[in-house]
């Protein structure tokens, strides 16, 4: 009797082994089986690749460092893994995984950090600016989804520490200043914001135009299209959660259309590097980074024409800007003939060169409040 | 190589095993020690040479103590591993110390500290010294006594492991699916305690001690404090699950190092429930020798301080630590003289708090390094703080982990082990089903840890964020 019972408890081990065993080695063997890759989409980074065993390198430990690394990457079902941890983390009732807060109605809103030094040296920057050039300045900060859509914040914390931010700006701006807040939460229950990224939407670009226009555009003057209905943002990028309502991108054209535009992206050499015949780039609808349909994405200096406006003549904007420009944009171009759109973070030449060329009088500052807090670039606008 | 990582789990573990079981029974040491060996260089390239050093030195001390029996011979065996320890480990420590105390200018060498090396001299002294009192044979076979030093399961975060204790396991070792099956439960939960509990753990804490504790409400510091202290306990003991669990996967039954300590009602029992080899340890090696309790009061005093300044320093080269075992050399005493009396007498819940709150406090001095730092967290914690009582940031803080703070306290007592327990009386005899339960468990948390293990590799880099 006391044999049989060990016999029989036997099988219980046996299949606990069997289960163990048969799960690590799937994996190896899978990691075996399955080529590697070396970019990952929803990163948006390059991923560590088998490293070369140099003599120094093993001796010195760097080898067994980017192995380690390698095999991470290169996991298989990596994504999928992931996508697992977000599913344990709400079960376990979590409301934020460090990167981002769950928010209510599938809202994602990344955590941010605010630096009030480096913000206040901005505003010191720009102000240096309006004082030096003497064209006529606007700063216009657009707050963060947490600071609009704070109803559905898990917590109140990203919320509170924006608006101490945004005071920072009013207290030491010494230029106009277009302060967004108002204007965007009248129209909270909008879809003004994307769920799944920071940016706002085309529609949240469209309140902010109609606040800023003296020609009080309307929405019924546009035609409206929905040019993706699979936009998966950087918030989901820093979750992957399995269950989650993807991103529509909206186009809007007036319906009126008069004017055409041609869209031409420098390098920081003042090398053209890309001609368009529209706002958008139809390319970056196929892949996952959408917003990059707007203006081709982040590039050094961005020219916006008018067809038919000669160069240097005429009525022309410059627009100092993050990426939460690029769907404001294609509104404002409207009212310029020449719109030149630079970005301080790829841009490295000297700013009254532009001016100069394109005889620029209005300068418009457009940024988020977080990176306008955050950026160390923005010093060499007085370089 | 941890434990915790895709390198160990998927490529390391599964390689070892199959050697290992396609080894012939004579091979298997060695094939262990080969393991052990490229384990050990994985994390550190040059220093395997000094684990090498280290296990013909004293293989050869082992010889010496046991032709010539002369106590002059351990004294010096034991010198040498103490001489290695101190001077990959303190070295730096004394130079720094000496440098304070004579405003002098001795450069530090900055070694960096060799991975496990507290445990394994501590593992090879125990040998020569209980060669030299005949409680263990002579190791003449140098691939099994390196097998014993270099043993991975138990190499880099303990258990100390007397050779006492595995020594027939150590040259014939029996292998059933009983032993194989149960290191898999066992292991597994660990690994389960480590990545699932004390990461996220340590993701609280580090968010709190970051902060300026002057201006730290405090709900906060006991929050972040409490995080700590579940954080410690499920990264060590999970740690010592991991190598008690390995450790029977390759036929070896290694002691227990934690009878869920959090439970107990006195810091005297605390310390036989918390890291149970190293308190033995040093209760073998040098509280006994110092004449332990046997010649007065006085002297037992010094006994128990000098032990504890030792174990202090054990855990790191730094002055909190030595401060963190007098400490509990203080307490200690306390409760031998007359604390002992008292609580035994109150109801067990006062002993509990009483135990948990000198812990907690404990844990400060442990993770602080810096002695401004403790006292103003200790002052924290106690309402020595301009940051109030509690603010909307420790609510969030608090609800945010609730789930997983429940999980933990549950975790550290011994409830979910009587529970499933339980279940598996209830079950008795369908062993089939028995084995699908815990088989399916096993496979469950394996993926779910993968998943924290790769999620914390997960880095969206954030150029794109613009």
């Amino acid at each position: 009797m006391n044999n049989d019972k060990k016999k029989n408890d036997n099988i219980r081990y046996i299949i606990i082994s069997v289960f163990f065993i048969v799960t690590v080695l799937t994996f190896t063997v899978l990691s075996f089986i399955i080529s590697d890759s070396d970019f990952s989409e929803n990163e948006n980074r390059k991923l560590n690749l088998m490293p070369v065993p140099e003599a120094s390198a093993v001796i010195y430990g760097s080898f067994t460092k980017d192995f380690e690394k390698y095999v991470q990457d290169q996991f298989p079902g990596r994504d999928r893994f992931m996508s697992l941890k977000t599913t344990a983390e709400l079960a376990a009732g979590k409301k934020d995984n460090g990167l981002v807060y769950f928010g209510a109605d599938g809202y994602l809103f990344s955590v941010d950090s605010i630096d009030t030094d480096q913000l206040k040296e901005n505003i010191d920057s720009i102000n240096t600016f309006a004082g030096r050039c003497g064209a006529d300045i606007t700063l216009m900060v657009v707050p963060t989804a947490a600071g609009v859509l704070n109803e559905k914040l898990p917590v109140q914390i990203p919320y509170r520490e924006e608006e101490e931010a945004f005071d920072c700006v009013t207290e030491n701006g010494k230029i106009p200043i277009t302060d967004l807040r108002k204007v965007l939460r009248e129209k909270s229950d909008e879809y003004i914001y994307y769920r799944t990224d920071h940016h706002w939407t085309t529609l949240g670009a469209f309140y902010a135009y109609q606040y800023l226009s003296e020609k009080n555009p309307q929405k019924e003057d546009y035609s409206i299209t929905e040019v993706s209905d699979r936009f998966l943002g950087t918030n989901y990028s820093k979750a992957l959660m399995s269950s989650i309502q993807p991103d529509s991108i909206l186009r809007f054209d007036p319906k009126d259309a008069e004017n055409s535009f041609s869209v031409e992206i420098f390098d920081s050499a003042g090398k053209s590097i890309k001609r368009m015949d529209s706002f958008y780039d139809e390319e970056y609808l196929k892949v996952k980074d959408k917003y990059s349909y707007f203006l081709s994405g982040n590039n050094p200096v961005t020219v916006v024409k008018k067809n038919g406006a000669a160069e240097g003549e005429g009525n022309n904007l410059l627009v100092v800007k993050d990426s939460f420009a690029h769907c404001f944009i294609p509104f404002i171009a409207e009212e310029y003939d020449t719109v030149i759109a630079v970005d301080m973070r790829y841009y490295r030449n000297n700013l009254e060169d532009i001016m100069e060329k394109y005889g620029i009088d209005r300068v418009l500052f457009l940024y988020n409040i977080v990176n306008l807090s955050n950026d160390t670039n923005l010093v060499f606008i007085n370089r | 190589m941890v434990f915790s990582s895709i390198t160990f789990l998927f490529y390391f573990l599964p390689a070892v095993l199959v050697l290992y079981f396609l080894a012939p029974c004579r091979m298997r040491n060695l094939v262990l020690l080969a393991g052990s060996l490229f384990f050990y260089a994985w994390g550190e390239p040059v220093y395997v040479i000094l684990m090498i050093v280290s296990i013909i030195l004293n293989y050869l001390a082992g010889i010496i103590i046991y032709k010539r029996s002369g106590k002059a011979f351990l004294a010096a065996g034991v010198c040498v591993n103490i001489l290695i320890l101190g001077f990959f480990k303190y070295a730096d420590f004394l130079i720094e110390t000496v440098n304070s105390v004579f405003s002098a200018d001795f450069s530090a060498m900055n070694l960096p500290l060799p991975i496990g090396i507290s445990f394994y001299t501590f593992q090879a002294m125990s040998y020569l010294v209980d060669l030299y009192r005949g409680d263990v044979r002579l190791q003449r076979n140098i691939i099994d006594f390196g097998t014993y030093i270099a043993l991975f399961p138990q190499l880099i975060a303990g258990p100390i492991v007397r050779l006492k204790s595995i020594e027939d396991r150590l040259h014939n070792r029996e292998h059933s699916w009983e032993m194989f099956g149960s290191g898999v439960k066992r292991f597994t939960a660990g690994l389960a305690k480590k990545v699932l509990i004390a990461n996220n753990m340590g993701i609280i804490w580090d968010s709190v001690s970051a902060g300026d504790m002057s201006s730290s409400p405090v709900f906060t510091a006991w929050i972040g404090i409490a995080a700590f202290t579940m954080q410690i306990y499920f990264d060590f003991s999970g740690y010592s699950d991991m190598a008690i669990g390995l450790g029977k996967m390759f036929g070896f039954e290694f002691p227990e190092n934690f009878r869920h300590p959090y439970m107990s009602v006195s810091i005297t029992e605390f310390w036989r429930r918390w890291h149970i080899s190293l308190g033995t340890w040093f209760k073998e090696y040098v509280y006994v020798p110092l004449g332990g309790n046997r010649k007065g009061t006085a002297r037992q005093i010094f006994n128990i301080l000098a032990v504890w300044a030792l174990t202090g320093l054990w855990h790191g080269a730094s002055w909190n630590f030595a401060l963190w075992g007098l400490y509990f050399a203080v307490i200690l005493i306390a409760e031998k003289l007359f604390l002992l009396n008292v609580l035994e007498r109150i109801p067990s819940v006062f002993s509990r708090i009483y135990t948990m709150v000198i812990v907690m406090i404990s844990w400060v001095i442990f993770s602080i390094e810096d002695i401004g730092g403790i006292v103003s967290y200790i002052g924290a914690m106690f309402g020595f703080t301009d940051g109030g009582l509690w603010d909307s940031a420790s609510v969030y803080l608090l609800s945010n982990n609730l789930i997983i703070f429940a999980a933990a306290v549950i975790g550290c007592t011994s409830l979910p082990a009587h529970l499933w327990g339980k279940l598996m009386r209830k079950i008795e005899y369908k062993y089939v089903l028995k084995g699908l339960a815990e088989g399916t468990g096993t496979g469950l948390i394996l993926l779910l840890s993968t998943a924290f293990i790769i999620a914390s590799t997960y880095n969206p880099f954030l150029y794109f964020r613009f």
